[in-house]
């Protein structure tokens, strides 16, 4: 399964130049690692929805440059995270500077046709301030992050896939018929009775 | 004093103790607080969970892996100087 990377002109055509001038940029919801379980698996999990209000779209750059995942600072504080410590960051100035790290739960869109699951990691960003620069992104993807996924770039078609296989248990799919109807409504049955 | 103000703290005084801490804990992740290792686990969630079971938000906590620690540029872009651009 795969989140496609790709730029649109304004009527929603495909821009397939968009990708050599702007990047891959992905769509990626992060929230509060509150709902973390001891049960959950460290890559790929599907633990319990988190809370709809403690969660923000961003989009972000693939960006196989970059050693960690960075965010805009202010993005991590507007979910109210606490860093987990501080690491010293390189940037333009060249001036190492102490940076906050977060832990998040980041959940990646993906579809394979009408078949759609979030693919869910949890995962260190580094939270940087940023200069008030206008750009298409709010935060790096980096090795760190990529190391849970493929990527298949596709400079000549214009489109970057970013691939994840999640593992089948754990897929959250989305209008694929009666079965999974029944599979979810087992799931939200067995999580009320864990529940009590 | 903020917990990020915390943190900082926290995380300076691991610095200075990590030379010690990696004759023990190398390739652990530790809950590090007021100056010593509170646990040590095998990964990341298992430190996780237990910093925030055992001192919720707002304590100021470090969670860290225990290896040499380095610089790290932003991206590779910037090791091109950039900054001179």
């Amino acid at each position: 399964m795969k989140h496609r990377c790709q730029w649109a002109l304004p009527d929603g055509t495909h821009f397939p130049a968009g990708l050599a001038i702007h990047g891959p940029i992905a769509n990626v919801i992060l929230s509060r690692p509150d709902h973390l379980t001891a049960k959950d698996e460290s890559n790929g999990e599907q633990p319990q929805q988190p809370d709809q209000s403690a969660q923000i779209q961003v989009r972000m750059l693939v960006d196989t440059g970059a050693t960690k995942t960075v965010i805009d600072r202010g993005i991590a504080e507007s979910l109210g995270l606490e860093p987990i410590r501080y690491e010293e960051m390189i940037g333009v100035s060249h001036v190492p500077e102490d940076c906050p790290v977060y832990l998040l739960c980041v959940s990646l869109p993906l579809s394979d046709g009408a078949k759609k699951t979030l693919f869910r990691f949890t995962a260190e960003m580094v939270g940087m301030s940023t200069p008030p620069t206008s750009r298409p992104f709010n935060g790096l993807l980096g090795r760190d992050f990529l190391s849970h996924l493929q990527l298949d770039y596709r400079g000549k078609e214009g489109y970057c896939d970013i691939i994840g296989h999640p593992p089948d248990e754990q897929q959250h799919h989305h209008g694929s018929g009666n079965v999974d109807r029944k599979k979810r409504k087992t799931q939200r049955q067995a999580r009320r009775r864990n529940r009590h | 004093m903020t917990v990020s103000d915390k943190v900082l703290e926290e995380t300076k005084r691991f610095r200075v103790a990590l030379p010690e801490l990696l004759k023990t804990y190398r390739g652990k992740w530790v809950v590090f607080k007021d100056g010593a290792v509170c646990s040590a686990h095998d990964d990341e969630k298992g430190a996780y969970l237990s910093a925030s079971e055992k001192f919720g938000a707002g304590s100021g906590y470090v969670i860290a892996l225990v290896t040499e620690t380095r610089q790290t540029p932003v991206t590779a872009a910037v090791l091109f100087g950039l900054s001179h651009a």
